[in-house]
């Protein structure tokens, strides 16, 4: 216990620390980094956010039973989360055009340009948590305040707990192909954007584990939300629930940050648990941690998950991988490979969203953005002086620098999707398109209607 | 023992001779029908309105079929009129006098044996007698006086009575309820004025309807929406609502009118002879030409109309009032109304204010007010001035909850769904009045229309044979009417000078008129 | 011997004396015992005591009856089919000669019923088994069949670019299946609104209209919505769930081809509103909802400002004469809408004006051209293709009517029974369904308890004031035993709750008379609860294993005894889980007049909500999350989600 109190204090300064060396280059530091103080600003409405979610929290009873009296474990944990929603502005210098293409299983993308939207496209926050586009083409963001979907008009329309949204701040985006239905995680409640309607689920009005949903997806015919305090699972035929957290399932903490569905199994990210593998048919838990269980250190590389404080995990094509504020991993299966900064091209260790494109996949940190299919690296960083700088990683040759005139709208990257064609990032300070090279396309208009 | 058997034998035969007796009476023909005929030899001066319709002489014939002999069945009495049936076709009431002093009285003939019973007895007489679905009988007292059908300073109202006990009032509105019929649907639709602000020489005259306990009142057709005076609704057998329309008091240019229950408000048409007669209009067969039909009604079971279980607390004396948003109005007040803040609740015949509230931010306001009593409103802008103004015209009964959408609400609209502010709190409770009194209808003068000129008959009567009159009088007096003759239109050879005759009345379906000469 | 014999008859009298004052002394100390109060009069051992659920009316076997649901005429416009869920049976009808032809035994309550273009296949609803059946028409045999969600009782069949398709609406699970036709497979089960009831195809495939007859509300005290719904055939996707302020009943729905409209009759319910009066439509009234895919576009009045047409349930649209079809389920008539006439007054009305019009009673008179009587209970219509012909079925007369729709006149009629009269529970149907013992018709029993059931509102009763004790619609599914009634338990007798109270507080008419109450009654005490059968056979899975150990724990986990009167087995008392007496649990409201309220019985407690007695909490989680107080309402604040969690899972099994 005294050691995981250790750890959290490190943790919420590194974070916040980290925060103002790796951007010192920045001319004005983030507030929250000032003297390392893990406290974010009074005004930071993400602390607002880590308060209501405390207070909702405490007033649970199973949840107060769910984490055995650990209220400042959460908190802390909270306060973490809420930092990391903290982001800074940067400003384009110059345009150069760059049409690259390195040597990889599949070509990597390379972004030639960024797009910014903001307030002026109506988007009503600054911090853009989360960016999804459904199998449909339609685009929607989760913003500190509320629900976007792109219009047709290429602006964004809002929905907000006016609209039936549980709470104003959305954490995460998942979608039922199956009906088009968009399952929308907040710092309270799970919700269902069906039809243009909106149905809730809260921990008092539901089986739902706990208010504050930090990871969602749908798998068949369930619909997964990883909670603070716990993960839950609701049959979409039934509507009967399932939990699980630390009474009755291989975790050891209940926070889960994420979940993915993979081939017949579940891959649920747990802060301080490592990710967890569900079988849903057997009901089997497997976990994968971290094998040296270091917080601070990868004593030995590839052994397995880089940390076992989980911030993010993603699947696809048979690939696992994880993100952490350690670096982060990746599973094929038979073996595992780790990253961290310094003795890999990964910027940052501040790891917090993965999104897999194919066998590579986008990795959002504290530095801005990363593409990496394991061997090449892409890196989408800021300059000094605000503008786009690309740093291009290959075996065995020179890194590859270039400076463009538009970059990521903040280096503070929270959300990432992508396909073959473009990728969008939800930053800190906004949402940003990547326009891939060899392409003049903007964001289609079309995309913009609610399903 | 003996003695026993001998008793017995004696009970035994008397019950044989009865149901022997009983056994004995024909049933009468499905398609008879009860007349009421007047004469023309009295000379009796009319002192109210049903004097007027049914002069003395007047009598009560049963006609089974057009061949058949009549039977008379009212020679004990001077006078009798309005024959309605009970829905059994198992009795005939009508009003009646024994003697020309006294005041009309509501009495019951069974039928077929013709025996005669008098169901009420009030010092101002009763009229328009009609049966509630349970039996019980309604009707209007007193009976309107000849000078003052409209104006009177004590109207008429409604009351309902059970079998011979005490009738008990249902009406208490500050103009008169008079002619009463029940329809189908249990209500009893009444003709009545609306009270008015504006000085005006013409009442405004229209259908209500009311529970049997004397509930919610509630306008049901004709207002506002063509000519004033209306006179004797029927139920058809379609469930139109026919009546009879004229443009003046005297009702001397009286016609048929219908509305469609579907939009009572907007149906007003005219209806003919013939459509009145194949919608179950009576039509007696004419007699010999010294007696006139005034009115006449089928003996034949119909539908009883439905009841209405009472959900008034007869122990209480005030009712409660919710109004949904009194800053709803239909056309014409709807600017004023939407300034409305409060509320100046007022009662009684003389409209004495029983105080203020002020309305829920949603318009909606709910006050306990006193039972029985005529009850209005005034709606007060922020300034305190009266925007909207309802002169006290309903009532609540003891117990009773009486909800409105809005001041002047539009007619046949319901509510829109939504909690009123209102609702979620007590009601505002103002002190209970002591009843209405005679002061307080000579109070009341002030707030009704002016006097409607009084119809003045002259000493001696004329039978004038033989006019050729307009269909429309026709079928207007199958529905009991008794028309005042509109002069000037040079009618007939028999009609002489008019400096010479008062006022003439077209009686009965002989096409026969009856004028007062002047002296 | 005289002697000894008296003082053995003494003794007797003073063992039975002695036995009568202690065991009723025993008697009341258990009582008080078990309920932690003093106040209790009247209890017997019934209570809580001597119950089976085998002996409750409506678990015994009853009589059946061909009662016609779902119609559908063959294309060639010869054959009639006719789904007969209390029978088990599929019918076929010759149109001519209106005879019927073939019968097919069908179990599982066959509900709804189409059939494909070519008049092959009949595709039919089987409500009980939760299957969708396929009947070749030729043989007249069953040739497949699929699971879909809970109770479907409608279906529809159209042709998509991707292939054919049958959309089923799904009244139990609140889900509308997708499938394939051959062999039938289920591709998606979009979410509906509440009890999805009915369903409808545009001409070319393209969108579903799905009909959901009861609504929800966020709060007890807020506006109700029902929802139309849209889907995707092809795909099963969701397109648009579009809202109907204060709607409910909607049990049919058709499209205008050639439009793009979609008609819905509906019942314009007024549940927020005290019941002052009932006149000129304040409880509730028929409408018309005419929507299109952008939503719904205009309400319009079906009834009249005196005379009212309650529980509109089907609707056929002819839109060669550009006339609807509507029966009136307790009005006993069809009414026959001029639709030109409806689009001729749509052109010149504003969005307020369209949307406000159901309002006006006095509109209708514009376009209803007729009203059809019909036998008993007139539910579901189908029209020839040639559209002269009009059927609809008179679900208690066991008949169905053919219209001519020239003349608008009946023109004979299918006998599928005998009416079944000399059955009280069929005559107490026929009561509860008709209208005629309300003021001006204006609604029936099953306006607020479709199939028994409830409505899912919450209603302000005036008897005791107006905004006093607003009450929550209780379900009449398995009522049999648990007197007394209302949530006050004011009412000893359903015959007392029917008959003289809902006259003076509802009806506003003359009570039902004696001998019709008395059937009415059966009828209600032979409402089985929502399958209760198949739930008795179900083996409970290990959460609500758990969730049962915990809703008759006698201790918390910790070993800490409950008391006996917070445990829920002592007032939710096994069989009927009540123990029929009042209950104080901390739920009176500002408006309410006492603290102790009856305590409902369980049984299909998962498909009554909301709960408590003015329908506060939502669901079952919220009465022991937001509206538990000081544990009153069972022990529960040790629990942590898990165990909340099992104990609603357990819940919903009973």
């Amino acid at each position: 216990m005294k050691t995981k109190e250790m750890f959290r204090r490190g943790d919420a300064s590194r974070s916040a620390l980290g925060d103002r060396a790796r951007s010192s280059p920045s001319p004005q530091p983030s507030p929250s980094g000032r003297g390392g103080n893990v406290r974010p600003p009074i005004a930071d409405p993400a602390r607002n956010a880590s308060s209501q979610t405390a207070l909702s929290f405490s007033l649970s009873p199973w949840g107060r039973a769910g984490v055995r009296g650990n209220g400042t474990w959460l908190l802390t944990t909270l306060g973490a989360f809420a930092v990391s929603l903290i982001g800074r502005t940067s400003l384009a210098a110059f345009v150069i055009a760059a049409n690259l293409c390195i040597a990889a299983d599949g070509p990597l993308p390379i972004i030639e340009r960024f797009e910014t939207f903001g307030a002026g496209d109506g988007i009503p926050a600054d911090k853009v948590h989360v960016v999804f586009k459904t199998s449909q083409g339609v685009l929607w963001i989760g913003t500190w305040d509320g629900l976007c979907v792109r219009e047709s008009n290429g602006k964004f329309r809002r929905f907000g707990p006016e609209h039936g949204l549980s709470h104003k701040m959305v954490t995460c985006i998942a979608e039922d192909k199956t009906t088009g239905d968009l399952w929308v995680g907040t710092m309270r409640g799970l919700n269902k954007m069906s039809g243009g309607r909106i149905t809730k689920f809260l921990q008092t009005d539901s089986g739902l584990p706990n208010n504050v949903v930090y990871g969602v997806d749908v798998v068949d015919d369930t619909v997964w939300a990883a909670t603070a305090a716990g993960t839950g699972a609701m049959n979409l035929k039934s509507g009967t629930w399932k939990m699980y957290d630390h009474n009755n399932s291989a975790m050891h903490e209940p926070w889960c940050y994420s979940i993915k569905g993979a081939k017949d199994v579940v891959y649920i990210g747990v802060w301080g648990s490592g990710i967890l593998e569900h079988d849903p048919k057997t009901g089997s838990f497997k976990e994968y941690r971290d094998p040296d269980r270091d917080f601070h250190y990868d004593l030995v590389a590839d052994d397995g998950p880089i940390n076992d404080i989980t911030s993010w995990v993603a699947w696809n094509d048979g690939i696992l991988w994880q993100a952490t504020y350690f670096g982060m991993s990746r599973y094929d299966g038979k073996s595992w490979k780790t990253w961290v900064q310094d003795k890999t091209p990964l910027p940052s260790n501040f790891t917090q969203f993965i999104w897999p494109v194919g066998n590579y996949a986008y990795i959002g940190h504290d530095q801005g953005a990363s593409v990496t299919d394991g061997t090449n690296w892409v890196n989408y960083l800021i300059g000094t002086n605000g503008q786009g700088v690309v740093e291009i990683h290959r075996p065995s040759a020179p890194v590859e620098k270039r400076v463009t005139a538009t970059s990521l709208a903040n280096g503070f990257v929270l959300g990432i999707w992508a396909d073959e064609r473009e990728a969008w990032f939800a930053t800190s300070k906004g949402l940003s398109r990547g326009v891939f090279s060899g392409t003049t396309r903007v964001a289609n208009a079309a995309q913009g209607k609610v399903p | 023992m003996s003695h026993r058997v001998q008793r017995s034998a004696w009970v035994a035969g008397l019950l044989v001779l009865t149901l022997m007796l009983i056994g004995c009476e024909r049933p009468l023909a499905p398609q008879a029908l009860v007349v009421v005929q007047t004469s023309f030899t009295n000379t009796l001066p009319p002192r109210d309105l049903l004097d007027l319709r049914y002069p003395p002489g007047t009598r009560l014939v049963l006609m089974e079929t057009t061949n058949a002999p009549p039977r008379f069945l009212s020679r004990e009495f001077v006078a009798v009129g309005e024959p309605i049936v009970r829905p059994d076709g198992s009795a005939v009431l009508f009003s009646g006098k024994r003697s020309a002093d006294s005041p009309w009285q509501i009495f019951e003939l069974k039928l077929p044996r013709g025996k005669v019973q008098q169901l009420t007895s009030l010092p101002d007489g009763a009229s328009h007698a009609a049966i509630l679905g349970n039996g019980d009988l309604v009707f209007s007292s007193p009976v309107p006086k000849l000078a003052g059908t409209w104006s009177d300073a004590r109207p008429s109202a409604l009351f309902v009575q059970h079998g011979i006990e005490a009738p008990e009032q249902i009406t208490f509105g500050s103009t008169p309820a008079v002619q009463p019929t029940v329809l189908r649907d249990g209500r009893i639709l009444f003709v009545s004025a609306r009270v008015t602000t504006t000085n005006t020489a013409t009442p405004r005259l229209g259908l209500f309807t009311v529970n049997n306990d004397g509930t919610e009142v509630t306008p049901f057709a004709v207002n506002d929406d063509g000519v004033p005076f209306i006179d004797s609704p029927r139920e058809l057998d379609d469930g139109r609502i026919a009546f009879l329309a004229a443009s003046n008091v005297r009702m001397s240019d009286a016609w048929l009118e219908v509305v469609r229950p579907a939009r009572p408000f907007l149906s007003r048409t005219n209806l003919s002879f013939e459509e009145w007669l194949a919608a179950g209009g009576v039509a007696p067969p004419d007699l010999d030409l010294d007696w006139h039909n005034a009115a006449a009604a089928r003996i034949a079971p119909r539908t009883k109309p439905a009841g209405h279980l009472s959900a008034m607390v007869p122990a209480k004396r005030t009712g409660t009032l919710l109004c949904l948003d009194s800053t709803f109005s239909r056309s014409t007040v709807t600017e004023k109304a939407a300034r409305t803040r409060r509320v100046r609740v007022l009662a009684g015949a003389n409209a004495r204010s029983l105080g203020e509230v002020a309305i829920e931010p949603d318009g909606s306001f709910q006050v306990e007010v006193p039972a029985d009593t005529p009850i209005g409103f005034e709606a007060l802008d922020a300034a305190g001035r009266v925007t909207v103004r309802l002169a006290p015209t309903f009532w609540v009964r003891p117990g009773e909850n009486r909800s409105c959408v809005g001041c002047h609400e539009a007619y046949n609209t319901a509510p829109s769904n939504y909690r009123p502010i209102a609702a979620t709190k007590p009601p505002v409770k103002f002190p209970v009045m002591r009843p209405v009194s005679e002061n307080d209808h000579r109070l009341a003068e002030a707030h009704r229309f002016p006097l409607a000129p009084a119809l003045s008959l002259g000493e001696r009567e004329q039978l004038i044979p033989s006019l050729d009159l307009p269909e429309r009088f026709g079928a207007a007096m199958r529905l009991g009417a008794i028309l005042p003759l509109p002069w000037g239109e040079g009618w007939g050879e028999g009609v002489q000078r008019a400096d010479q005759i008062g006022p003439g009345y077209i009686l009965g379906r002989s096409k026969k008129i009856l004028v007062q000469r002047k002296p | 011997m005289k002697k000894r014999h008296a003082i053995g008859v003494a003794a007797v009298l003073f063992m039975a004396g002695v036995t009568i004052l202690f065991g009723k002394r025993w008697a009341g100390a258990h009582v008080q015992r078990w309920t932690g109060r003093q106040d209790l009069g009247g209890v017997t051992c019934t209570h809580c005591h001597l119950q089976s659920i085998e002996r409750m009316t409506w678990a015994k076997a009853r009589a059946k009856h061909h009662s016609p649901a779902g119609i559908v005429v063959s294309p060639d416009g010869s054959k009639l089919f006719i789904a007969c869920d209390d029978a088990n049976e599929v019918v076929e009808a010759d149109v001519r000669s209106l005879k019927v032809t073939r019968k097919l035994p069908l179990p599982g309550a066959p509900f709804g019923i189409t059939i494909d273009a070519a008049g092959a296949r009949l595709f039919v609803t089987c409500r009980a088994s939760d299957r969708v059946v396929t009947v070749s028409t030729r043989e007249f045999q069953q040739i497949d069949a699929v699971h879909v969600g809970d109770a479907p009782v409608a279906i529809a069949h159209t042709q998509t670019p991707a292939g054919e398709r049958l959309v089923v609406a799904n009244s139990l699970s609140d889900n509308i299946s997708v499938l394939e036709c051959s062999p039938l497979r289920e591709i998606a089960r979009p979410q509906g609104g509440r009890e999805p009831f009915a369903v409808a195809t545009s001409a070319d495939g393209a969108i579903a209209f799905v009909a959901n007859r009861l609504s929800t509300s966020e709060d007890v005290l807020a506006m109700p919505v029902s929802e139309m719904t849209m889907i995707e055939p092809a795909h099963g996707k969701l397109l648009w769930r579009h809202t109907l302020e204060s709607a409910h009943l909607s049990e049919g729905i058709a499209t205008l081809p050639g439009s793009t409209w979609s008609l819905m009759p509906f019942v314009k319910v007024r549940n927020l509103v005290p019941i002052t009066q009932v006149a000129n439509g304040w409880v509730m009234s028929s409408g018309l909802a005419i929507a299109d895919r952008d939503g719904v576009r205009a309400e319009l009045p079906l009834d009249e400002a005196n005379d009212f047409f309650a529980d509109p349930s089907g609707i056929v649209v002819d839109a060669a004469q550009q006339r609807a079809y509507i029966a009136s389920g307790g009005g006993d008539v069809v009414s026959v809408i001029d639709l030109a006439r409806i689009t001729n007054w749509l052109a010149h009305a504003d969005e307020a004006t369209r949307l406000g019009a159901i309002r006006d009673l006095s509109l209708s008179a514009d376009y209803v051209l007729a009203r059809i009587a019909t036998g008993r209970n007139p539910r579901q219509l189908a029209l020839s293709p040639d559209g002269k012909m009009l059927f609809v079925t008179e679900r208690l007369d066991d008949a169905v009517l053919v219209v001519d729709t020239a003349t608008l006149k009946p023109a004979g009629r299918i006998v599928l029974g005998d009416g079944g009269l000399d059955d009280p529970i069929r005559r107490g149907e026929r009561v509860f369904t008709s209208a005629a013992y309300t003021f001006q018709r204006q609604f029936s029993c099953r306006s607020c308890h479709p199939d028994g059931h409830v409505d899912g509102l919450a209603y302000d009763f005036d008897g005791d004031g107006i905004g006093d004790n607003m009450l929550d619609n209780r379900t009449l599914q398995g009522l049999a035993g648990t007197a007394p009634f209302k949530w006050n338990g004011k009412n000893a007798t359903l015959e007392i709750q029917c008959g003289v109270r809902f006259a003076r507080v509802l009806m506003r008419t003359d009570p039902i008379p004696p001998r019709e109450l008395k059937d009415l009654a059966a009828f209600i005490e032979a409402q089985p609860p929502p399958r209760w059968e198949r739930k008795r056979d179900q083996a409970l899975t290990p959460p609500q294993e758990r969730g049962k150990d915990i809703f008759f724990a006698t201790s918390r986990p910790d070993g800490t005894p409950v008391p006996r009167e917070r445990r829920c087995q002592t007032c939710h008392r096994p069989p009927l889980f009540t123990n029929r007496l009042p209950s104080e649990i901390g739920t009176r409201g500002a408006r309410d007049s006492t603290n102790y309220f009856d305590t409902p019985h369980l049984l299909g407690i998962a498909h009554t909500a909301p709960y408590l007695h003015d329908g506060r909490a939502k669901t079952l989680e919220e009465l022991w999350t937001i509206y538990q107080t000081n544990d009153l309402h069972g022990v529960t604040s040790y629990m942590n989600k898990h165990q909340l969690n099992d104990l609603v899972e357990y819940l919903k099994t009973l």
